[in-house]
């Protein structure tokens, strides 16, 4: 296993994460979204774990560049011994994301994703700045 | 759960929610370790369905589209098939991954679920809504099935996080 585990989100969400020191799975959503890769990057996170957008993606017609509209910021980085293996399921690669209407691949996915069925403490850990486009 | 839209008013957006999310945990019943939901909330709740069939994955993503004149229900059949060109314990060089052509995917696996322009207003029986995701959701997973994985994406992969021997 590894020895870190990885969760990607935007600064509002890790502001709100920080502020109550907890990451905790939302409810129907299921548990909490983590990976065992480490992107600098937010478009290859993103990219990877074809973290979906919100709303259609600017950009996609005009530009090779595809811009997020939900932001993939920042990255806190878990230590395993922090998680109980008991709870952590290994969810397979992402699969690829695609334009609903064009059916055009927006993201590639092909990272591995875990899904961790319970709370974690966060507050005392590191939250890395992703780089972005 | 609460959900929220940026054009659809909260609690129609609440109410699909729930009526997705029921017909998905239907599907769990019906296909008990067969398939697997993922949820994903990124404002707007997304959900895939996969059903794997040997190395490949089929796959039904539900979502809901909207803009300012209105939104509908959205499911996508797709699949893909994954080769690992090199894998060990410390390294992976790269996937191989096979899928449908984006035009397969349109024009075969796009199925738009409208309940009428009024909807929005006139909210249908929820149970109408449940029942057509169920069904929509099986029918794109055998589409998703029977779409050729013409395609191939070279996905270069990064190697899980690891301390020791560093």
């Amino acid at each position: 296993m590894a020895d870190y585990f990885f969760h990607y989100t935007s600064r509002v969400v890790a502001q709100m994460v920080l502020a109550d020191g907890w990451l905790r799975p939302a409810g129907d959503s299921g548990g909490l979204w983590l990976s065992d890769e480490l992107f600098t990057s937010a478009w290859e996170a993103a990219d990877r774990l074809a973290i979906p957008p919100a709303g259609p993606p600017l950009g996609i017609q005009q530009t090779v560049t595809v811009h997020l509209t939900k932001p993939v910021e920042v990255v806190c980085c878990i230590p395993a011994v922090r998680l109980n293996t008991a709870l952590l399921r290994f969810r397979g690669r992402a699969g690829p994301w695609r334009d609903v209407v064009s059916g055009r691949i927006i993201y590639s996915g092909g990272g591995r994703q875990y899904e961790y069925l319970g709370p974690v403490f966060v507050g005392d850990l590191a939250w890395v700045q992703l780089v972005t486009p | 759960m609460e959900y929220y839209d940026r054009y659809l008013p909260a609690h129609i957006v609440n109410r699909i929610g729930q009526a997705i999310a029921h017909a998905l945990e239907r599907m769990e019943k019906r296909y008990p370790g067969e398939v697997e939901i993922h949820r994903w909330l990124h404002g707007l709740p997304v959900w895939v369905v996969t059903r794997k069939q040997g190395d490949r994955v089929n796959m039904a993503r539900v979502e809901l589209v909207s803009g300012p004149l209105g939104g509908e229900i959205r499911v996508l059949a797709d699949a893909y098939e994954d080769k690992v060109a090199y894998e060990d314990d410390k390294a992976v060089v790269h996937i191989e991954r096979m899928t449908p052509s984006a035009e397969d995917v349109s024009s075969k696996g796009n199925f738009p679920l409208s309940f009428g322009t009024e909807w929005l207003y006139k909210l249908p029986p929820w149970e109408v809504v449940e029942s057509s995701v169920f069904d929509t959701l099986e029918k794109a997973l055998d589409v998703a099935a029977q779409l050729p994985l013409t395609e191939q994406h070279v996905i270069e992969y990064a190697t899980p996080f690891r301390t020791e021997g560093a």
